[in-house]
């Protein structure tokens, strides 16, 4: 494995050599080869650029120097056209410089990523399952990713991981590719599904070399190794990194030393902006307001934008402007994470719904394995039964720091009726605070899945509990008379859970469908309950862990009913439904505001009475 | 007979059609153009199209060939804008007497409201005898209700058209594309984390009994006359228990005076105009708190009206609101229906 780097005044076309791009294109097999670059058009303004025009032209020379090919240079709209002018690829394009046409006479086109989508193109593990990809991008002989290395707010740096994802079409990026999925898995799923073959990272905004590799990890890895971070400052670089290595083996061509002294932001600035972010309408919302901008090639599309925007940007000079900007930034972190818990709590449809990869090979688990957990499951059944009551329809003891518990009830609702609507194979998804994961069938019984549970019980979002993600193997089985599901943990991806494993079970009775849950679950609980340990006063603990598993399965069963009237029990916001842009809302809800309130104002202004101008000249008005 | 229903695709009008096909009658349903008719899914009775504030010709033209009219087109809100309430209580249903007159229909019946009698602070049950109330200090809907009153009389007296008047009660159940006041009340203590319930009472019946009522008297009231159709008078405690037991919410909890549902219920519309939403209760409808609505039936009953008891009638509506969009999500999910409300939905599994 190759890194090699110039500075900005070096030889380019050799650079790429000696990263090995000449061998890579000598190896394709088409006799003129669809060559695509997909380049960062991210930049603002002029203070944050995206990879010079100029810099791609050269690798377009270099390419065609080599051997000839279609070459195009491909971006994708993001979520700033939602909030300013001038964000379409064409336009961001031209005002970058792109001419169509290198130096030398060259032509190449210029593509948008957002348009000729195709379906299936990822697989059904993978978190963007489901989602369409770019023809141009899919059918390409060759990837290239062309980035700028830039300061990035949350994740310290910004390389050709973040530009990868520039290869997605749809035009709300944020909100498709970080809110509702994990990042780190849809840069997996890119890396995996549509592989770049070469990634490119130019840093001569920053004073930088160029580095280049047919690595797109070890590029960012080299990267952020000149700028003199941790490579897993950034969250993108550390999910990727943990599912697949840098390769063990890799060599530098070049000075690897860091630079003088770039500015990035501090762990403490990322740390807030991270919180900012972590809530996808204040994310929506002050994204506008901190970018540096050119207001006049990229104008704000909403005044409220362009004036908060104005009002960051006057208070970037200056220790005590930076003070006042750490302290806002801390405000609306603290507003983000207050509107996460809101709704975590009482507002769950505002919540975004998530897509996760499954995370694990369908044959990865040997089949003996599901029998074990049949059995397993089963003996533990009786000792879930014969629990302490706990509630209405609960029984519940620990068992080795495990909730053991059963919880049964029966519907008045025909058991033929309820099993057509509730389908006991996805019945995970029917179960309260569900927010997303995926079922992949294996057989007729045998089926994987992840799932995301908000945290349990909801209030330890507020001492940051994390949404509960666990993997599990899972056996349903059907007769005439009852329908079933066992399922065991196999991981947590975020260590939320040692054991989360049950059955499940519908039994036709005189009355109508029997239901019970069996299981035993072992959640992770954050710091301030791990200190504060409620199980030194078994009273206490009881009392709260009864009261989280009885409403947990009274509501579970109540979208069982519900699902058995014919209604949507998911909770979150429907991906596909219109919203309106957040300062949009902002404004309408001001509006709305103004006319509640314009009444009472007017009561409160004193009443004038035109003054009067007579014949004579005279002016009269009311005496006072 | 053939009678023509405004309103068809309303509360009201809907179990008017349903009945009326029912009792083997001849039935044209008019509703709006822009009517969503989810109500009158599964109904076999022709449409017509016409707006009681709009073109004579076509309200003319949906009654032609029918001897009979039973007019439930209404605005039922309490809260908002006054005049509309006034405008189609009185214009509309002045317009739908004339065009019955140019089409020589021999019967219109009137859906008026309880409240024209008014109420009572001490639990007195009230009967038409009373006679209309006096509509000032009353809410804008009962003071329009009135006024439809007395010009449909003296209108249809003119006309030589046999008028009636029927006066339901709390009409609640399903199924109705909108929420109406009487469904929105289930729904406010279903909506109301605190379970709360109010002093005094109403009277409770089923939407589908007061439909039925609807034909009973367009067959055998006598005319100029006034009718009660009632359920039963319950306390507003009773009324909120029941619909605690029935959705499974529980309560209620305490009581609260018309000055806090007033306070809430100013929050309430300032919530709905913020958010473009419907209020779930206002201002209006808190003054009402504390005083009886209570009515005795006898009248109706007489000629053969037998509304079922409110648990029924709760039941169905508690049912229907359960499946339906009027209910959100996460209420739903803090729902645990009874098994009488599943009955109600899905039968007897045995």
């Amino acid at each position: 494995m190759v890194i090699a780097e110039v500075d900005a005044t070096g030889d380019f076309a050799a650079l790429l050599e000696r990263a090995g791009l000449n061998g890579t294109l000598r190896a394709l097999a088409a006799e003129v080869p669809d060559i695509v670059v997909l380049v960062d058009l991210s930049g603002f303004d002029a203070a944050t650029p995206g990879v010079s025009a100029a810099r791609v032209e050269a690798l377009i020379d270099a390419i065609l120097a080599v051997r000839p090919a279609r070459v195009a240079v491909a971006a994708s709209a993001d979520s700033s056209g939602q909030w300013a002018g001038n964000r379409d690829v064409y336009a961001r394009a031209e005002l970058a410089g792109y001419r169509y046409t290198t130096d030398a006479g060259q032509e190449y086109d210029i593509v948008d990523l957002g348009v000729d989508l195709r379906e299936g193109g990822f697989a059904e593990t993978s978190a963007l399952a489901g989602t369409p990809a770019s023809a141009v991008w899919a059918d390409a002989d060759l990837r290239i990713v062309m980035a700028g290395l830039r300061a990035d707010a949350v994740d310290g740096y910004a390389g050709a991981l973040e530009t990868l994802l520039g290869a997605l079409p749809l035009v709300d990026a944020d909100l498709h590719y970080r809110q509702r999925r994990d990042i780190g898995e849809v840069a997996l799923a890119l890396m995996t599904g549509m592989p770049p073959a070469f990634a490119v990272v130019d840093a001569a905004a920053i004073g930088g070399p160029v580095i280049a590799s047919c690595n797109i990890l070890l590029a960012d890895y080299a990267a952020a190794l000149k700028l003199g971070v941790d490579p897993s400052a950034s969250q993108l670089f550390e999910a990727v990194a943990a599912v697949r290595p840098l390769p063990a083996a890799h060599r530098f061509d070049g000075d690897i030393a860091p630079l003088g002294s770039p500015a990035l932001p501090t762990p403490l600035a990322r740390k807030l902006a991270r919180a900012r972010v972590a809530n996808a309408d204040v994310a929506a919302l002050t994204a506008p307001w901190v970018q540096t901008l050119d207001g006049a090639a990229f104008p704000p599309l909403h005044p409220i934008d362009a004036r908060l925007n104005a009002f960051f940007a006057g208070l970037s000079e200056g220790a005590a402007s930076q003070a006042l900007r750490g302290a806002l930034d801390l405000l609306v972190a603290l507003a983000a994470d207050g509107a996460k818990f809101w709704q975590t709590m009482f507002d769950k449809d505002a919540l975004e719904r998530q897509h996760v990869a499954l995370g694990i090979a369908p044959d990865a688990v040997p089949d003996a394995a599901y029998d074990a957990m049949v059995a397993s499951l089963e003996s533990l059944a009786p000792v879930a039964r014969a629990a302490p009551k706990r509630g209405d329809a609960l029984r519940l003891r620990k068992i080795g720091g495990a909730v053991v518990f059963a919880y049964a009830r029966e519907l008045a609702i025909p058991f033929d009726h309820f099993i057509a609507k509730v389908d006991v194979a996805r019945a995970i998804s029917f179960m309260t605070d569900y927010l997303g994961g995926v079922v992949l069938p294996l057989d007729d019984s045998r089926q994987l899945e992840r799932n995301l549970y908000l945290p349990q019980p909801n209030y330890l979002a507020l001492f940051g509990g994390k949404p509960i993600d666990v993997t599990k193997i899972e056996v349903v089985r059907r007769t005439g008379d009852y329908h079933q599901l066992y399922w065991q943990t196999l991981f947590s991806s975020n260590d939320s859970a040692t054991a989360d494993d049950g059955i499940l079970s519908f039994t036709r009775t005189p009355k109508g469908t029997a239901v019970e849950i069996i299981g035993q679950q072992d959640f992770a609980l954050p710091p301030f309950w791990q200190v504060f340990d409620v199980a030194l006063v078994p009273a206490l603990e009881t009392a709260l862990v009864s009261h989280a598993y009885q409403r947990f399965f009274d509501t579970t069963l109540s979208n069982f009913e519900a699902l058995a009237e014919g209604r949507d029990i998911a909770i979150g916001r429907d991906p596909d439904a219109t919203r309106l842009p957040p300062a949009e809302a902002l404004e309408a809800l001001a509006a709305r505001a103004a006319d509640v309130v314009e009444p009472w104002l007017a009561k409160l202004r004193p009443a004038r009475v035109a003054p009067v101008v007579d014949a004579d000249g005279y002016v009269h008005g009311s005496a006072r | 007979m053939k009678i023509a229903v405004t309103g068809a695709a309303g509360l009201i009008g809907a179990h008017v059609v349903r009945a009326a096909v029912a009792g083997g009658h001849g039935v044209t349903a008019v509703v709006r153009e822009n009517s969503r008719l989810a109500a009158l899914d599964g109904v076999d009775a022709p449409l017509a199209f016409a707006d009681v504030l709009g073109q004579a010709a076509a309200l003319e033209a949906a009654f032609e060939g029918a001897d009979t009219v039973i007019h439930c087109a209404a605005n039922f809100a309490y809260g908002g804008d006054g005049a509309a309430l006034h405008r189609v209580a009185t214009a509309g249903t002045t317009a739908v007497i004339d065009a019955a007159a140019v089409v020589g229909v021999r019967r219109i019946v009137v859906t008026s409201s309880s409240v024209v009698f008014g109420y009572s602070d001490d639990g007195r049950v009230i009967d038409e005898s009373a006679g209309l109330a006096d509509p000032a200090g009353q809410p804008a809907y009962v003071g329009a209700k009135i006024a439809q009153d007395r010009a449909a009389l003296a209108l249809a007296e003119r006309h030589g058209i046999e008028m009636v008047l029927a006066c339901p009660t709390m009409s609640v159940g399903g199924v109705a594309t909108t929420l109406g006041p009487s469904n929105a009340l289930i729904v406010a203590y279903i909506a109301d984390a605190t379970r709360s319930t109010f002093a005094g009472g109403c009277n409770i019946v089923s939407a589908a009994d007061i439909g039925a009522a609807h034909v009973l008297l367009a067959e055998k009231a006598v005319a100029g006359t006034h009718y009660l159709l009632g359920g039963e008078n319950l306390l507003w405690q009773d009324i909120h228990a029941l619909v605690g037991v029935l959705s499974g919410v529980g309560g209620p909890y305490g009581e609260i005076g018309a000055r806090v549902a007033g306070l809430a219920a100013a929050g309430e519309e300032l919530r709905a105009r913020l958010t473009g939403k419907p209020a779930l209760s206002s201002r209006e409808q808190a003054s009402m708190l504390g005083r009886f609505y209570w009515y005795d039936h006898a009248r109706a009953a007489a000629l053969g009206y037998q509304p079922r008891a409110a648990l029924p009638a709760l039941v169905e509506a508690v049912s229907w609101l359960a499946a339906s969009p009027h209910i959100s999500r996460a209420q739903r999910a803090t729902m645990r229906l009874h098994d009488l409300v599943q009955h109600s939905r899905f039968g007897d599994a045995a």
